[in-house]
């Protein structure tokens, strides 16, 4: 677990205090004395803020093919999708970022340090392979213990200073006598990590997500299982279930994006199931609310590809790349037009609204359509139906 | 994750840097006379807990590996008696034809057949060690028990039942996955599901390709340059017949058999009647009763309606049901010989790399046998096809376990020793065993399916990178052929071998053997035991031993490679023996 140290980085907090505290993506910059500063400090914001989101992307992807933690990744999409609802501000979709950036520093600076004892524990293994009980296995085991103890010391100094770059290149050997003296330590490291879980607010982004998705299940429950059981059938009656299942999953694919968003901004299970609300939504943005059904479905299609063959498991994770990457921008957008529907009290005019209407059909007839020929490409084949990605996460049962 | 939180623990670390106030509280306040030891005591305390957390680690890691490493053998009274009936018909066959047979194989030579057969690549070092501790008595049962528990074991011989159900070709586009049925049989194989239930999922599967991975043994023969498409019937009776009753049916699908005239064209073409329902639909495939299956028979000027008939033992095929579940279930009968024998010779194929009767599916249906053959055909019956106790019976009987060279110099075993089993028959490794031995040996360490996935990536991809050029031998698995110069060449000139022997701490095992032994013998004995399986003759290890006197570094290191080299160049290297 990463822990930000800021003090000891010398940040200047802009003036207006209050606004920062009210916007959390506001970005704390240095203070600057001339123009170059300000150039290198702004660089520097960019590339952490980049850092922060490939790391958000890297561990969003990792945890949505994980079960149970699954739950977190769905979590945090719908919090960004509702929070950007709440605030009509895309930005504030980018729940985070600067925080991951610390956790993605840390990450790499500990992958790097722990190499060499990594190597000198391969070679106590070989070794013990050559000629077990030799003066070589006990001199490299030896090796191991005091390389593996003094990174992992080194890695957990590094956090309590801030887990900058940096910091992993010079253990700071004097700070850390002096750090050593303090006699508070121990209650700042509980109070330290206390905060920073608490700050992470896992509890909420799990509940958020495992309602969430229990709402999405409801309503997908129905359509799928038409759509699977139609693939086990002869011809004739698996032909007209999949019709009947396609129809449905049609329906529900036109609502539950908003549904969902709808939820996440209400913070009430029961939101799941507002669907009168959310047509009203619809009327007061309808050309919002196309846009982003459009990009959600079509962003949704290019993971069944991903889906033909089965990776292994070690990089199970790799695919949900493509999730995040474009799953994540297809829900701030939903977020987007959910926010521009309830800053309007009043529908558009209603041209707007039936050329939306009669717009959305072939945008989800053909995502159904997509989604029902994946059975005959997808690895899992018919079971890959039950993997509606679009509404949940990229393999929400078969990876149990 | 607020972004506004500030940390506790870096503004102690700060607070620490800073000077603090006289005055104050805290440590740092007043500080005592010994206040260094005071910090060296903290400072060692936390260097004690982290390596304690670590030797924690690092002995659970130990005794789950140990753990791992234990696989359970089965303890059956029934399995030696059946052992010692085929030792004995064998032992009298040779008595009948004056030969003796060939002296017990070691232990380690076993493991090397069995892993060649069964993996398709040679024994890890990590595995000798682990083998080296089993009593000697059951050592190649324990290794057969380690085997089984090894995905790399389904994976292989998927592989390669796959090559004689299905072939090696990519087939048609869309509707036919091999990957997905080989996987799909790999599985199979692992959860040891009874052959014959396995048998009647192929032939009488159904639906689409990838919900159903077993369904691709019918779409594979489907021909998309013909409307409508339909699953061949004539490909897939040949397949059933040559792969699961061991009889070239085949042979007879455009005229009668000449030379015995046991076979007529009639008996391939009901055969292959039993598959005309099978149709491509929307559900991937069906059974559609309304197709008929027409022939126009050899000297014949019109098409002629084929009724489905077996052709032998038709008083075991079902009376009612689906044409191609009748005809699974005849073909799977207990009471079917055919079944069994076919089965039997083609394990018995892949763990010597010669069938018992050759060729591999061309098996009498009357006989004569060879010795052996009908015990273990009855005793899989008897025990509900269970392809496990047919490899460990196999790999129990005496035949398996006896060497490939006389030990006396001056009687060289022979090549009728060799025809009647009374010595191991040598044959050349298949391109990918070559490549997986090569491979293996470059790592003290297995590599399997719980290897790092970088490891397991660069050895699928030079795995086919070197079958390519070696030369794949498609189906025909068991075609004894000599090797050729270009496929010597590749061995000494190849990349794999030279990136498998090079000079690299880091991934091959020959630097670090120089590196970590601690005698030039050991580094000798233990270059040997992981490319050949053995250790070396004094002679052998004197050599190298010489060879590696008073090197080091990257002296050492080249000699080592050198070592490594000319070990993968050795005939014995590329030969089952």
């Amino acid at each position: 677990m990463s822990i930000e140290a800021p003090a000891l980085e010398a940040v200047v907090l802009p003036e207006n205090e209050t606004e920062l505290r009210a916007n959390p993506s506001i970005v704390p910059v240095p203070k600057a004395r001339n123009w170059l500063s300000r150039l290198f400090a702004w660089i520097g914001s960019v590339f952490e803020w980049l850092c922060g989101a490939l790391t958000l992307t890297v561990t969003l992807a990792v945890l949505s093919v994980i079960p149970i933690l699954n739950f977190l990744s769905l979590g945090y999409l719908l919090e960004a999708s509702g929070r950007v609802a709440k605030t009509k501000r895309l930005r504030n979709g980018f729940i985070g970022v600067r925080k991951a950036a610390v956790f993605g520093r840390i990450v790499v600076g500990a992958w790097l340090i722990l190499w060499p004892a990594r190597f000198i524990l391969s070679m106590e293994k070989d070794a013990k392979l050559i000629a077990d009980g030799s003066s070589v296995v006990r001199g490299w085991r030896i090796a191991f213990f005091i390389f593996a103890t003094l990174s992992i010391g080194h890695i957990i100094w590094v956090c309590l200073r801030g887990g900058k770059l940096r910091h992993f290149l010079w253990p700071a050997p004097i700070r850390f006598i002096k750090w050593l003296r303090t006699s508070d330590k121990l209650e700042t490291i509980r109070n330290g990590i206390v905060d920073y879980v608490a700050g992470l607010r896992i509890g909420h982004y799990f509940r958020l997500g495992a309602l969430g998705f229990v709402g999405g299940v409801m309503w997908l429950a129905i359509p799928v299982a038409l759509l699977v059981v139609g693939a086990f059938l002869p011809p004739g009656g698996g032909f007209l279930l999949a019709l009947l299942g396609g129809g449905l999953l049609f329906l529900v694919a036109l609502y539950l994006p908003f549904i969902q968003t709808h939820y996440a901004v209400e913070n009430r299970f029961a939101a799941m199931f507002e669907l009168n609300r959310v047509r009203q939504l619809f009327r007061q943005a309808p050309i919002a609310f196309w846009t982003a059904l459009f990009i959600t479905l079509l962003f949704s299609l290019p993971l069944y590809l991903l889906k033909i063959e089965f990776p292994p498991r070690e990089i199970a994770w790799l695919p949900s790349l493509f999730f995040v990457a474009f799953i994540f921008p297809a829900r701030l957008l939903t977020g987007w037009a959910v926010g521009r529907a309830l800053k309007r009290e009043l529908p558009r005019h209603f041209i707007f609204r039936w050329l939306a209407r009669f717009s959305v059909i072939p945008v989800a007839g053909f995502y159904v359509l997509i989604v029902y020929l994946t059975q005959y490409l997808s690895w899992h084949g018919a079971f890959s139906l039950i993997e509606q990605h679009a509404f949940l996460v990229p393999s929400p049962l078969l990876s149990l | 994750m607020n972004e506004g939180d500030h940390n506790a623990v870096g503004k102690a670390a700060e607070d620490s840097r800073t000077p603090k106030p006289r005055g104050g509280s805290g440590a740092t306040e007043n500080p005592p006379a010994s206040w260094n030891a005071a910090v060296l005591r903290r400072f060692f305390c936390i260097f004690c807990v982290i390596a304690l957390i670590i030797s924690v680690g690092f002995w659970l890691n130990s005794a789950l590996a140990a753990k791992k490493a234990a696989p359970q053998i089965e303890n059956d009274p029934e399995f030696a008696s059946v052992v010692k009936r085929i030792d004995m018909v064998f032992e009298n066959s040779w008595q009948e034809a004056q030969l003796s047979p060939a002296p017990s194989a070691p232990i380690l030579t076993m493991t090397r057949r069995l892993s060649l057969g069964l993996t398709g690549t040679l024994p890890s070092l990590e595995e000798i060690r682990q083998l080296e501790k089993q009593p000697p008595d059951e050592a190649v049962q324990w290794w057969l028990a380690h085997l089984f528990e090894d995905r790399r074991y389904s994976s292989y011989v998927a592989e390669r039942l796959a090559r004689t159900y299905v072939g090696t070709e990519d087939g048609p586009f869309l509707i036919y996955r091999r990957h997905r049925l080989v996987d799909w049989l790999g599985e199979q194989l692992h959860q040891n599901r009874p052959y014959d239930q396995l048998v009647r999922s192929l032939i009488n599967s159904r639906g689409i390709w990838t919900t159903q991975p077993e369904v691709n043994f019918v779409t594979v023969t489907v021909d998309q340059n013909q409307k409508p498409q339909f699953p061949d019937e004539t490909k897939l009776a040949g397949r059933v017949s040559r792969a699961f009753l061991g009889v070239r049916l085949n042979c007879v699908q455009c005229h009668n058999d000449f030379l015995n005239h046991k076979w007529k064209q009639e008996d391939f073409h009901s055969l292959a009647a039993f598959f005309t329902p099978a149709d491509l639909t929307l559900t991937g495939v069906q059974d559609n009763p309304k197709r008929k299956y027409e022939v126009k028979f050899h000297g014949k000027s019109e098409k002629e309606l084929v009724q489905p008939k077996v052709p032998f033992e038709p008083e075991l095929l079902p009376a009612g049901g689906p044409l191609r579940e009748r005809l699974a279930k005849w073909v799977t009968n207990p009471q079917n010989r055919a079944f069994a024998h076919a089965t039997v010779n083609r394990v018995w194929a892949l763990l010597f790399n010669r069938s018992l009767v050759e060729p591999v599916d061309d098996i009498p249906l009357e006989g004569p046998y060879p010795p052996g053959f009908e015990i273990l055909a009855d005793d899989f019956v008897t025990h509900g096809f269970d392809l496990q106790r047919l490899i460990r019976l196999i790999a129990a009987t005496k035949v398996f376990q006896v060497d490939s060279a006389s030990h006396d110099e001056s009687h060289a075993v022979s090549s009728q020793q060799e025809k009647l089993w009374a010595a191991f028959p040598m044959t050349r490794l298949r391109p990918e065993q070559v490549a997986g031995s090569v491979i293996q040996s470059s790592s003290m360490h297995t590599i399997n399916a719980e290897s790092h996935v970088i490891f397991r990536i660069t050895r699928f991809f030079q795995t086919s990178e070197f079958v390519k050029r070696y030369g794949d031998i498609g189906e025909d698995e068991f075609n004894q052929r000599s090797g050729t110069i270009p496929q010597q060449l590749l061995l000494m000139n190849g990349e794999l071998v030279k990136n498998r022997s090079k000079e690299d701490a880091v991934f091959n095992a020959s630097t670090r053997i120089g590196m970590l032994a601690p005698t030039d013998n050991a580094a000798v004995e233990t270059a040997y035991l992981c490319t050949l399986t053995r250790r070396p003759t004094q002679k052998e290890r004197d050599y190298f031993a010489n060879l590696l006197k008073g090197t080091k570094g990257k002296e050492r290191s080249k000699a080592m490679e050198d070592l490594y080299w000319t070990l993968f160049n050795t005939t014995e290297f590329s030969w089952n023996h």
